[in-house]
């Protein structure tokens, strides 16, 4: 009996651990024209630095709500910060015109389907939510 | 003045809209979003230099120069001197946009219209303002009420502290990418007049009005960023001139006359900014020096802080100092007798910062000054020590 609750329990611990060490994928529209992004494009892109592609078409971020756990990871290893002081970051450009923070959207669901629907979207999600319709173009693994 | 052209600049935007919204079905194209945020603080004076300067019972420390914002020695809490609300609304179509920002602040009392702007984007690159904007003399000036971006409980006073903090006129920004580097660059052009300065509160008593004028102002910035390195440049030119109105403090009572009017005179303005972000480090060093071409003083002031952001806390000690100096001795030209060489105050700031929520948090901050300006120095304001809490929030 008690070796059976081992194997419950383990098993809901590789679970979590496989959830909150899901890769996380950046994608965008196929007909974006990109086929790879650097860390160093994503971070640009992604902190209002640079709103435009390589293939010359408008670049349109979204974002997952603050209290996502893919918005953390994401941030996290992409830069190291927190969500707090992305939200500082963020701050201080939205408040002074210098940039607009990306899109807001509710899910992952809702991201994907917004790069399927726009060519200029990019959107982060873990890797297990994608579908041939997106591509991806950078990765973020755990560490 | 100010009033006026921020006014002229509304209209012609509200015009803009309307001319739109009455066009059929490009009224729904018109996108209107709201934002804000504000920092309730608390100050307690634990020491310094006890004296009556100007009409402050001191010790006194100057935490805003620019809305006069001082803690002084009474007992209890402060609670004004660095409390704040914003509101900012924006409304959007196509390529242009209209910005306005209210802030009212504790150590004014009033709510002022800080910024409005109307944004047009040329392109992905380059953009267009006109309005009522901050005077991007340092790198935290665009930020300076928002208390949630800063690291501080308040701007470093020594290099923060001048008189004027807005401008009307016209910017333009570019922004691009050269190898690995982000570049932001901004050129600039306008005036600023503001009939009741905080900032000469300070100098000529709390009662008193003393008018400034920033003219003909013309700079530039350039932000290069790089990974976890930020570097900040910028160059300001300008006319400026004060304006005593009325009750100047003569050291015992409000009895200057009004309408002491200084002679024109022209400043040029050197700022460097080095920041870095590595890790869990934050390094922030800031330096500028003001040049009074004609006049026999300049000004210089610098701050260099270091933190460490650990899970939700982010411990910083932060070093800062102001020097104005006497380039000659002798006269001001007309003006002042010129009998001391130094004004110099230096602070340290201990802070700690903790992340409440994604979008708030508190900080305590103990800030040690020391002043070392020449006897002769008037007014003197003397070292002081003050142990300040803010709530900041944005939404």
């Amino acid at each position: 009996m008690l070796r059976r609750y081992l194997l419950v329990l383990g098993l809901c611990v590789i679970c979590a651990a496989s959830v909150f060490a899901a890769d996380i994928v950046v994608i965008v529209n196929p007909k974006s024209g990109v086929d790879l992004l650097s860390k160093d494009d994503v971070i640009d892109i992604f902190m209002g630095r640079n709103r435009q592609l390589s293939s010359g078409i408008p670049a349109l971020p979204l974002d997952l709500p603050d209290t996502s756990v893919e918005r953390e990871n994401f941030y996290a290893r992409l830069t190291g910060k927190s969500i707090s002081e992305i939200n500082a970051y963020w701050a201080r450009l939205h408040f002074t015109g210098r940039a607009t923070p990306p899109a807001l959207v509710r899910s992952q669901e809702e991201a994907i389907q917004k790069v399927i629907d726009d060519r200029s979207s990019l959107a982060y999600v873990t890797r297990s939510k994608i579908s041939a319709q997106v591509k991806v173009v950078f990765e973020l693994n755990e560490k | 003045m100010v009033r006026s052209t921020s006014s002229r600049i509304l209209i012609i935007f509200l015009m803009f809209f309307f001319v739109s919204s009455v066009h059929g079905e490009q009224a729904s194209a018109v996108e209107y979003s709201g934002s804000g945020f504000y920092t309730i603080a608390a100050g307690k004076m634990l020491g310094g230099t006890r004296a009556n300067v100007e009409d402050y019972n001191c010790p006194c420390f100057i935490s805003d120069y620019a809305q006069a914002g001082v803690y002084d020695s009474r007992s209890s809490l402060q609670w004004k001197p660095d409390s704040k609300l914003g509101v900012q609304g924006s409304a959007a179509y196509s390529s242009v946009s209209l910005t306005a920002q209210l802030v009212v602040r504790g150590a004014t009392g009033t709510a002022d219209l800080e910024w409005l702007y109307g944004n047009y984007n040329l392109n992905d690159k380059i953009s267009i303002q006109l309005g009522r904007k901050r005077l991007p003399m340092f790198y935290y000036s665009d930020v300076q009420d928002i208390g949630f971006s800063l690291p501080w409980t308040h701007l470093p006073p020594g290099l923060y502290g001048w008189e004027a903090v807005n401008y009307s006129g016209v910017s333009v920004r570019y922004q691009d990418r050269f190898r690995d580097w982000s570049a932001t660059a901004d050129l600039f052009a306008g005036n600023e007049t503001n009939n009741n300065s905080g900032y000469w509160k300070i100098y000529n008593g709390r009662q008193s009005q003393s008018g400034i004028k920033w003219s003909n102002i013309v700079g530039g910035d350039l932000t290069l960023s790089k990974d976890w390195l930020e570097t900040r440049a910028v160059y300001i030119q300008s006319g400026t001139q004060e304006n005593l109105v009325s009750n100047g403090w003569d050291g015992q009572a409000y009895t200057l006359p009004p309408s002491v009017i200084y002679p024109p005179a022209k400043q040029q303005i050197f700022g460097l900014t080095v920041n870095a972000d590595y890790r869990n480090w934050l390094l922030r060093t800031e330096f500028i020096q003001i040049d009074h071409p004609g006049l026999n003083y300049k000004d210089h002031a610098q701050l260099v802080g270091v933190g460490y952001h650990y899970q939700k806390w982010q411990p910083m000690a932060t070093w800062g100092r102001y020097k104005g100096s006497a380039v000659t001795e002798g006269l001001l030209p007309g003006v002042l007798p010129w009998t001391y060489s130094q004004d110099m105050q230096q602070t340290l700031s201990l802070t700690l910062r903790y992340d409440l929520t994604a979008t708030s948090d508190v900080k305590v901050q103990f800030d040690s000054e020391s002043d070392h300006s020449d006897a002769g120095y008037t007014p003197n304001y003397g070292s002081a020590r003050l142990l300040t809490f803010t709530y900041d929030t944005v939404f």
